[in-house]
């Protein structure tokens, strides 16, 4: 790498850490290495907090947002979960009653087939409905999981 | 509680938000407030409506929560609701400009750690100046707030390439100013 394009590189720069490329160049380029510190160091000092955060501001936007409407999901994870359990139990528990086994004797063992269809049928709309309706949330913990293993942030 | 929450993820804090744990946005609040105050000074030129501008941005943001997909990181997507309130706030000061201020933590800085701020400072008020009025406030993005061409152009809606050249231009300024100070 010539100085020339190490310098374009740096004009270029996204705020990215940096290439391997320029780093090999400015490890044995003394001057590359100067400037690449120099504009480090202009971006590092620019960077500095010069806004003195106000104390007030923090309280003053908590006091205020049981006044406005709260953000929430249509359904929250605990009723999604319940009505989820619900659905099991009732597969679990329905083929147990006494009234089902009456049933299962008046019309014969192919009684079973369309009520197993039926339960099929209920899960499956529920689990669709279930990752239609979270699927920005996944996408939301995957990409906090993602910042979480990239180290950037607990 | 809060303690701890201060080192979680944003998409983990808008999680308990959503999930109506109010306490768990005060720490977005603090960990965004300087960028948005920042923000607000550039509009407005001024500690009060920068502030009334910061909490207008939060609450926005707030109850709009739901609406965060998690597309972009929340961190633009704020800056982007702060940048169309900014744009289209009535009582806006005049053009964007980078706020002229001393560090708010000047103590551990030494005179040429200064004068390397102030030459900073001074070269980037220069381009953002000789930039149509428009794109003045995508410097300050990428310079002061540190954010990526790409989220820039998701939060200003104009091209990543025009953002590119703009940048180029103030870098290119900026470190041929640091050359003779530094240098």
């Amino acid at each position: 790498m010539t100085c020339r394009h190490f310098l374009e590189l740096l004009d270029r720069m996204d705020n990215i850490d940096i290439q391997e490329e320029m780093t090999a160049h400015a490890a044995f380029c003394p001057g590359c290495a100067a400037e690449l510190s120099a504009v480090m160091a202009g971006l590092r000092l620019y960077r500095l907090p010069d806004v003195c955060c106000s104390a007030n501001l923090v309280p003053k936007i908590m006091a205020m947002l049981p006044l406005v409407p709260a953000p929430k999901r249509l359904v929250s994870m605990r009723n999604w979960v319940l009505a989820g359990l619900l659905i099991m139990g009732s597969v679990v528990l329905v083929p147990l009653m006494s009234d089902f086994r009456v049933l299962k004797e008046t019309f014969g063992p192919a009684f079973t087939i369309p009520v197993s269809m039926a339960f099929g049928l209920i899960i499956t709309i529920y689990l669709g409905i279930f990752v239609i309706s979270h699927i920005d949330e996944f996408g939301r913990r995957l990409k906090a999981y993602e910042a979480v293993k990239s180290g950037k942030i607990a | 509680m809060i303690q701890d929450d201060s080192a979680l993820a944003d998409e983990k804090l808008v999680s308990r938000v959503l999930d109506g744990d109010r306490e768990a946005f005060s720490v977005l609040i603090k960990r965004y407030q300087a960028r948005m105050l920042r923000l607000g000074y550039g509009f407005y030129k001024n500690q009060d409506e920068a502030e009334d501008f910061a909490q207008d941005v939060f609450l926005k943001a707030y109850t709009g929560l739901a609406g965060f997909k998690g597309k972009s990181s929340f961190s633009t997507w704020l800056t982007k609701i702060a940048y169309n309130t900014g744009i289209n706030g009535k009582k806006k000061s005049g053009r964007y400009e980078a706020l002229e201020a001393e560090p708010a933590d000047s103590r551990n800085l030494g005179p040429e750690e200064l004068s390397i701020r102030k030459d900073s400072l001074e070269s980037l008020r220069k381009a953002m100046a000789a930039l149509p009025e428009k794109y003045a406030v995508c410097l300050d993005l990428f310079f002061a707030a540190g954010m990526k061409f790409e989220d820039i152009s998701e939060v200003t809606g104009f091209p990543v390439n025009t953002i590119k050249s703009h940048v180029f231009r103030a870098k290119r300024d900026l470190r041929k100013a640091l050359e003779e100070t530094i240098l």
